[in-house]
């Protein structure tokens, strides 16, 4: 410490008490002042930041409308042998059990247009246009968002956040125009940004791509899950 | 130099949760979702307050702006119940006309051309011209006549063909447009003085009531026999839970039947209904939200449909009901006699009230047999994307962190000087 300023002895001292005082120089003292008020200040707001990050999305109330749960009226509709009729849940959603994911979905969604996907995927999971529909005899695609903290998963309507979760065997319930599908989750695997093969139709088994970013929370790669149907 | 230094931790405290509160109510409002800006626009000038709008009952302002209108996009304007409109709402009539000298003497009429069934403010009424004996005419929707001399006023509308018009009015009200309109083009009333907009105004809708399309309307003969109609039996239903209450309230569509008594009479003589008769409609609507109800927003499908009904136990008879209106013509049958209708469906198109329909007249009165459908999703041609969508959202917390790190290693930094 001593060698940081000038040694002197205080005159002023009574006695013959001799004091040694530490006397910065002023320039030092200014840049030890500021130093000390910007790394305060800097601190402060990052862990403001850091805390309403985490906080808000829960303080918040959640303005997306929770998709309704299946209601008996509808499984009657569908037991029975008659017109289903379409709610927003039995029109075109999205149920994974083991996930808790639940999200109406968008269909034909252009999945090269991200203004176009961005906006589906505030509402829901996007059904990449070009692919199939279930029901049908081809690959059906569905991509949403995923973040890198569960406080966020209201806030980005990350749907797919613990898609990475999911094993085969698994289930991955669609409902679509008032009739279930039931898929297994078959596999998962990882590939680059550039792979866009699950989102191009192939005709003949009635497969479902999920499809999210991975790892959670950044573009770097994507997660496909794929799921055939029972 | 202590004091100083409090002070100076607590400025930056305090600009910090000013800050933070500023964060957070940006945050809110990106949740919502309201990415209007306020913007001063000249025909929006006097909204300021909800009831301003246009004395409209069922206009919800969801925002208010003084002076302002939202504008959500250019050529897009936020109306007052929140629907975007090409245009942006009328100017609030200004007060400012009426004289001070008499301020009492003046009065206003304003009002909204709709169409029924569920007062849609959409073509061709709203093009219709509303004229005010002496004072002009207007072919706005909602139309207003501001500062007129109190008194007797007549006031008139144009019908475009294939339609029958009705009118309510309420006085220094304006809550009785779901009432039955009475039938007419032209009313005389006595409009009273007052301080507009917070009285002395008339508040008076047109409602265009679309007739059936004649090819669509059965002929009278289908009314069927008497012997052969009254009381069905309950085992003639083939789906006991749909039909056999004869209640009312068995409508599959209790709140799209826009007041049955509101006398659509979509028969082009528009004759009324007999003693002992009931009225049977079958209207076809796009059912855009698929809840089965046919909203204020949502019209015909564009393109004709075709049903089948059946009196009791007679034959299936054929019906088609209008591309234009969705309404199909009236068919008079007994009092208490079962009918079932039911759709024939076509390809693309989804059904949201099922597609057979079963009730008993019971009362003399129009039934109205209402099938809503949506188009279903088709599998699209598509481009394939350059790359699959980026769908990985940060919060970045962890750039924070390390500010934060930053901030902590300076004032560590500090104390070593």
């Amino acid at each position: 410490m001593g060698s940081v300023g000038n040694i002197r002895h205080c005159p002023t001292v009574p006695g013959n008490f001799a004091m040694t005082v530490v006397v910065y120089s002023r320039k030092r003292r200014i840049v030890k002042n500021r130093l000390k008020h910007t790394g305060r200040g800097i601190f402060l707001a990052a862990a403001l930041v850091i805390i309403t990050t985490f906080a808000l999305p829960w303080l918040l109330p959640d303005k997306n409308k929770p998709l309704e749960q299946m209601t008996f009226a509808d499984l009657l509709k569908v037991a029975a042998d008659q017109a289903p009729q379409i709610t927003e849940t039995t029109f075109f959603s999205l149920d994974i059990p083991k996930i808790k994911a639940k999200a109406k979905i968008i269909p034909n969604v252009a999945s090269g247009d991200k203004f176009e996907y961005t906006q589906a995927l505030i509402q829901g999971v996007a059904h990449s246009a070009g692919t199939f529909l279930p029901g049908m005899a081809g690959s059906m695609t569905l991509f949403s968002h995923s973040t890198d903290i569960a406080a966020n998963i209201s806030r980005y309507n990350a749907v797919f956040y613990r898609l990475d979760e999911l094993k085969p065997g698994d289930q991955v319930i669609i409902w679509y125009l008032g009739k279930k599908y039931d898929y297994r989750v078959t596999g998962t695997k990882i590939t680059g940004p550039k792979d866009v093969s699950v989102f191009i139709g192939e005709s003949g088994e009635s497969k479902l791509y999920l499809v999210t970013c991975t790892p959670r929370g950044t573009t770097k790669n994507r997660l496909i899950v794929e799921a055939m149907i029972q | 130099m202590k004091i100083s230094k409090i002070n100076k931790n607590w400025l930056l405290v305090g600009l910090l949760a000013v800050m933070l509160t500023v964060a957070g109510w940006q945050y809110g409002q990106v949740r919502q979702q309201i990415q209007l800006q306020a913007t001063g626009v000249s025909g929006c000038a006097g909204h300021t307050e909800k009831w301003e709008c246009d004395h409209d009952p069922d206009d919800e302002c969801s925002w208010k702006s003084n002076g302002s209108c939202y504008i959500i996009s250019p050529g897009v304007y936020g109306d007052c119940d929140g629907h975007c409109e090409s245009e942006p709402d009328e100017p609030n009539p200004s007060v400012s006309p009426v004289p001070s000298a008499s301020p009492t003497l003046l009065c206003a009429v304003q009002g909204r051309k709709v169409i029924m069934p569920g007062n849609l403010r959409i073509e061709p009424a709203s093009s219709q011209t509303a004229s005010l004996a002496g004072n002009g005419s207007s072919t706005a929707n909602p139309y207003y006549f501001v500062g007129v001399a109190a008194g007797s006023k007549t006031v008139s509308v144009t019908t475009p063909a294939g339609y029958t018009v009705g009118y309510t009015l309420c006085i220094n009200d304006i809550s009785c447009h779901n009432n039955t309109p009475t039938p007419g083009s032209s009313v005389t009333f006595d409009c009273p003085a007052g301080n507009y907009p917070v009285n002395g105004y008339a508040d008076l809708y047109w409602h265009y009531t679309p007739l059936p399309n004649p090819s669509a309307s059965p002929l009278p003969s289908v009314s069927p026999n008497p012997s052969v109609s009254p009381a069905p039996l309950p085992s003639v239903s083939p789906n006991p839970s749909v039909s056999p209450a004869p209640n009312p309230s068995v409508s599959p569509n209790p709140s799209v039947s826009p007041a049955p008594s509101i006398s659509p009479s979509p028969q082009p003589s528009a004759s009324p209904l007999l003693a002992g008769n009931a009225r049977l409609v079958i209207r076809k609507f796009k059912d855009d939200n698929q809840d089965g109800n046919w909203d204020n927003n949502e019209s015909s499908t564009g393109q004709e449909w075709h049903f089948q009904y059946r009196i009791s136990s007679d034959p299936w008879q054929d019906y088609t009901t209008s591309s234009d209106t969705g309404w199909g013509g009236a068919v008079d049958i007994s009092k208490g006699t079962k009918v079932e209708v039911k759709e024939l469906e076509q390809s693309g198109w989804s059904n949201t009230t099922g597609l057979t329909l079963i009730r008993i007249l019971d009362e003399e009165k129009t039934y109205y047999f209402d099938f809503g459908n949506f188009k279903a999703p088709t599998v699209v041609t598509a481009e394939t994307p350059v790359q699959a969508p980026e769908t990985g959202l940060s919060s970045r917390w962890q750039i924070w962190a390390a500010l934060a790190t930053l901030g902590i290693a300076l004032q560590f930094l500090a104390i070593l000087l």
